[in-house]
């Protein structure tokens, strides 16, 4: 008996894991306090981007938004999750008890499970998967299986629409978002989100997303068909507030419906982490090359920095998307992923394949052709700002004509 | 669904046993109000959506025949809370031509201002809602902040913000004031651009017009057919708006236009020609805001009437353009204090009974996209 | 006006059918219940009447007169005039000839108009109760009716809740 535990001790403490000095205790703890940070991260982003999204939907709308609770209503999403903690955990009658218990788990899981191969600065990442760019997109559909449980499980037809109609979006989506990646990969030549971000450059022209019409093009489906899976508006379907009701969870409430838009916001987060690690040169800093990047603990935090605004900006266009635009129908959904988004990925990867033969990357040509691509791209940035900056100020006149006072937004305001 | 209501479907739903019945409202967030659909689908897919209404019945038309003439003006606001000056106004037309009440010019003036500000804040409801239905919830907050100004000027002028009980038998219940003029030609000042920043963020936005054309199409035979009024009516190309044909009050003293359907995107009689005719009334109601504005003459705002209103046995029907069409109100009177019989028509109650035509084979979210832009209100449809 | 539509319809339908009077605000034709489709069908396709427009279907309860009078609005564009027509049928097993393959928007209010006033019409694709509940006792609009005290072991009277 004694022996065992000694043999136990040993193989738990003091034999060293295959490839690494720490033994398997050590090893235990680190994963869980990785997850454990992970989980942290992600829960309060999914609850502090819930506030700033509301925030940021009232200056869009007009409105104040939520103000009251704690300074300037920044504890809203802890009031809301309290809130959602103390109701009732309510199961319909007749409902399969068992899937409509275990569904928000999956979906729990499928999503934190991605952020193991999201990478937040230089060499920060969980895992630095050999495949993590597919990882992450395998993993992120069980958060689709959660909701078919979900929305079946409940025994209401309009959750049964949300859950069919977010089985038939991510069928078609997946595809697209799977294309639209390729062309990165062939010009990275590793599936890693490591290798994906050291093979870009930090300016904006090192960028993939400005290396040929091609991948640019492939950003645009990319982003789209992330929306897509991400569930956000335009298509935003297997949660059609006006038309399903609330879709797949109609019938959850307390905790099981609040892993819902958890999940929903921790997944914009993905959705902008990809998107800015894919084709906006993740945590790459200007003017730093790697080697010197990798010396310096202070480059390093600059580093998560420059990946964390790249990824704030792309959440704020989502977001700004959600408040702007209407929802497309369930046919013009697939029709749009059908006829427009995966030919055009088609005819992008070969575009990129042929672009990569006569303009190879170190080439002064290929240079300068993507300081045109980034010149169009900027010219895209600033016409967009100057279309929002038009609309602010048509209504701040609009608005001062009609009070005879001028909106007082002070600067340390949030959002 | 309960076994008694099966019974009602036509014989060829559930001939398919994929079809299944899909229970919509009352309680639905896109119904407009306290609305039950019977929807026959498979999967997507409508079949056939029977309209099931009344739970908002409140009997206005027996309440009518136990209060007297004047006393009644309130229960009309309640007929359609959106559009409530146009019932008021109906029901006084219809007593004064009963009672043969002359009404003074400036109080006309005043029914009128009051009444095209009531369409402006009833079509920004109904084009908001219909924007929201689609999924875009900021156009209608922007549409709301625009209506409150409205509400706020209704406020000064009538003292109510939504049941106005403005209008009396034989007149109106207050005058307007230099500032209240003031206040309105400020709120269009401030508006008619609005309604161009309004169409750059959402009638021309192409998934919102994907959504609305050659959606739920209403020909001009059908729109007739069923007595679709106002709005839905013009939506489908026929000019008729009661404002110009039966002119009633002082609307023959103004020009404008009637805008109708040309299929502005897609063909003629669909959702977004409902919708747009509706953007362009609210430009043609700024304009004959503007000219009422102008041309308001001084005088009396309200006719002498006895205090206990006998009207001796007649009858007569009165009509004027709601903001959701035509809107009557057939009045008998049988010499005493009371209308003998009232019968109100409203334009949603027509415009409900060609949703179980025009649904089949539509989408479960063009259904809600039919609904929106058919403006229907619940306590309309019922009474 | 309407009596140039009345001499019209006269040609047609003959006089003993039809009744013109204009002691009222809006001169009305009285017509012979038997004949109220057919008369409806004239008047809808009739090239000189052509009145298209279905405004409103309304019954008036008279019990001493023991009938309960049809009231149609309908109008025509054409003519830019509306045409009010009347028909009585007995307060006892009032039945009428259903106008709703004329113009379908008649559908709803006679469903309406036998939900209030128990008006049977004939001929309708789907005569049932529109705004009340199915299975609700008596027809409210009718002059002698009385609001029953219990609707589903409910009561509906307020005052004697307290």
């Amino acid at each position: 008996m004694k022996e065992n535990a000694n043999l136990l001790f040993v193989f738990l403490f003091k034999t060293p894991i295959e490839g690494s000095g720490y033994s398997l205790a050590w090893y235990i703890l680190f994963v869980f306090i990785i997850a454990g940070a992970l989980l942290f991260f992600a829960a309060n982003f999914a609850g502090i981007t819930s506030f700033i999204e509301r925030r940021i939907a009232a200056r869009i709308q007009t409105r104040v938004g939520p103000n009251v609770v704690g300074p300037q209503g920044i504890l809203q999403w802890v009031a809301d999750g309290i809130k959602l903690l103390l109701k009732e955990d309510l199961i319909p009658d007749r409902a399969d008890q068992f899937l409509f218990r275990v569904a928000p788990y999956f979906v729990f899981s499928g999503l934190f499970a991605a952020f193991v191969a999201l990478p937040f600065g230089y060499g920060i990442v969980a895992a630095d998967l050999n495949v993590g760019v597919y990882y992450i997109f395998a993993i992120t559909s069980l958060v689709v299986v959660g909701i078919i449980m979900g929305g079946w499980s409940s025994n209401s037809k309009w959750a049964l629409f949300g859950a069919l109609r977010s089985a038939a979006q991510i069928i078609s989506y997946e595809i697209p978002t799977a294309l639209s990646l390729i062309p990165v990969i062939m010009l990275t030549g590793s599936l890693s989100t490591q290798d994906i971000i050291k093979a870009q450059g930090g300016l904006p022209w090192d960028w993939f997303v400005f290396h040929s019409p091609f991948t640019f093009v492939c950003f645009v489906v990319f982003f789209i068909s992330a929306l897509a899976e991400g569930n956000r508006i335009p298509f935003d379907l297997p949660e059609a507030e006006s038309e399903l009701v609330s879709g797949y969870n109609t019938e959850y409430s307390g905790f099981r419906f609040l892993v819902f838009p958890m999940a929903e916001w921790a997944n914009l987060w993905v959705i902008a982490a990809m998107v800015s690690l894919t084709y906006l040169g993740g945590w790459q800093v200007p003017f730093v090359s790697i080697e010197t990047l990798s010396g310096s603990l202070v480059l390093i935090f600059l580093s998560v920095a420059v990946f964390v605004i790249k990824t704030s900006i792309v959440v704020f266009i989502v977001m700004q998307l959600r408040w702007t635009l209407p929802r497309v129908r369930v046919d013009q959904m697939t029709q749009l992923c059908w006829t427009y988004l995966v030919p055009f990925c088609l005819v992008a990867i070969v575009g990129t394949m042929i672009w990569m033969l006569i303009f190879p990357w170190e080439t002064r040509v290929a240079l300068l052709l993507r300081l045109m691509m980034f010149g169009i791209g900027f010219a895209f940035c600033f016409f967009y700002v100057r279309r929002i900056r038009f609309n602010y100020f048509n209504d701040k006149t609009a608005y001062e004509n009609l009070k005879k006072k001028s909106p007082w937004y002070p600067i340390w305001r949030l959002p | 669904m309960p076994e008694s209501e099966l019974k009602y479907l036509k014989p060829q739903a559930l001939a398919f046993k994929e079809e299944m019945i899909l229970n919509m409202g009352p309680q639905h967030p896109s119904t407009h109000g306290v609305l039950n659909f019977l929807v026959v689908t498979d999967g997507e897919v409508i079949h056939q959506a029977l309209p099931n209404v009344g739970y908002l019945h409140r009997g206005i038309e027996k309440l009518a025949e136990q209060t007297s003439y004047t006393g009644f003006i309130p229960f009309t606001d309640r007929i359609d809370y959106l559009a409530a000056m146009f019932a008021n106004h109906v029901y006084v037309l219809a007593v004064e031509s009963l009672a043969e009440i002359e009404v003074p010019e400036r109080a006309q003036f005043l029914r009128v201002i009051a009444c095209e500000l009531n369409r402006i804040a009833s079509h920004l409801i109904s084009t908001g809602a219909l924007a929201l239905d689609i999924g875009a919830s900021t156009p209608f907050v922007h549409w709301i902040r625009e209506r409150e100004c409205i509400n706020d000027i209704m406020e000064a002028i009538c003292g109510a913000r939504l049941t106005y009980s403005y209008m009396r038998v034989g007149g109106v219940s207050r005058d307007i004031s230099q500032k209240i003029v003031d206040d309105i030609y400020k709120f269009l000042d401030h508006f008619e651009p609005i309604i161009d920043e309004y169409n750059r963020l959402i009638s021309f936005n192409e998934i919102f017009v994907r959504r609305l054309a050659d959606v739920a199409i209403i020909s001009p035979v059908d729109a007739v057919n069923f007595g679709l009024v106002g709005p839905n009516l013009r939506g489908s190309g026929i000019t008729m708006d009661i404002r110009k044909i039966i002119p009633y009050s002082v609307y023959d003293q103004f020009d404008f236009d009637i805008p109708i359907g040309k299929g502005f995107k897609g063909s003629l009689g669909d959702c977004y020609d409902r919708y747009f005719v509706r953007i362009l009334e609210i430009k043609e109601s700024c304009s004959i805001l503007r000219q009422a504005l102008s041309q308001i003459p001084k005088g009396d705002i309200k006719a002498k009437v006895k205090r206990k209103l006998k009207i001796k046995e007649n009858e007569c029907y009165a009509c004027v353009e709601s903001a959701r069409g035509e809107m009557g109100m057939y009045l008998v009177s049988d010499g005493s204090d009371r209308p003998y019989r009232l019968k109100i028509k409203t334009g949603s109650f027509t415009a409900m009974s060609i949703v179980e035509k025009v649904s089949q084979g539509l989408m479960v979210a063009d259904l809600i996209a039919l609904i929106g832009s058919l403006d229907v209100v619940a306590p309309e449809i019922d009474r | 006006m309407i009596s140039k539509v009345y001499t019209i319809l006269v040609d047609r339908f003959g006089e003993d059918a039809l009744l013109y009077f204009d002691d009222t605000l809006n001169p009305y034709i009285q017509v012979n219940p038997e004949q109220i489709q057919m008369l409806c069908i004239f008047m809808r396709y009739n090239p000189a009447l052509k009145f298209s427009f279905f405004f409103s279907l309304c019954g008036v309860d008279y019990p001493e007169k023991n009938q309960i009078t049809m009231v149609y609005h309908l109008f025509s564009m054409k003519q830019k005039k509306m045409c009010v027509l009347k028909t009585s049928v007995s307060r006892k097993n009032p039945e009428l000839e259903s106008i709703e393959s004329v113009w379908k928007a008649a559908g709803w209010f006679e469903r309406e108009l036998y939900d209030l006033l128990g008006v049977n019409f004939t001929n309708h694709s789907n005569m049932k109760r529109l705004l009340l509940p199915d299975d609700w006792v008596g027809h409210p609009l009718r002059k002698d009716y009385e609001e029953p005290s219990f609707y589903h072991d409910m009561e509906t009277s307020r005052n004697r809740i307290s």
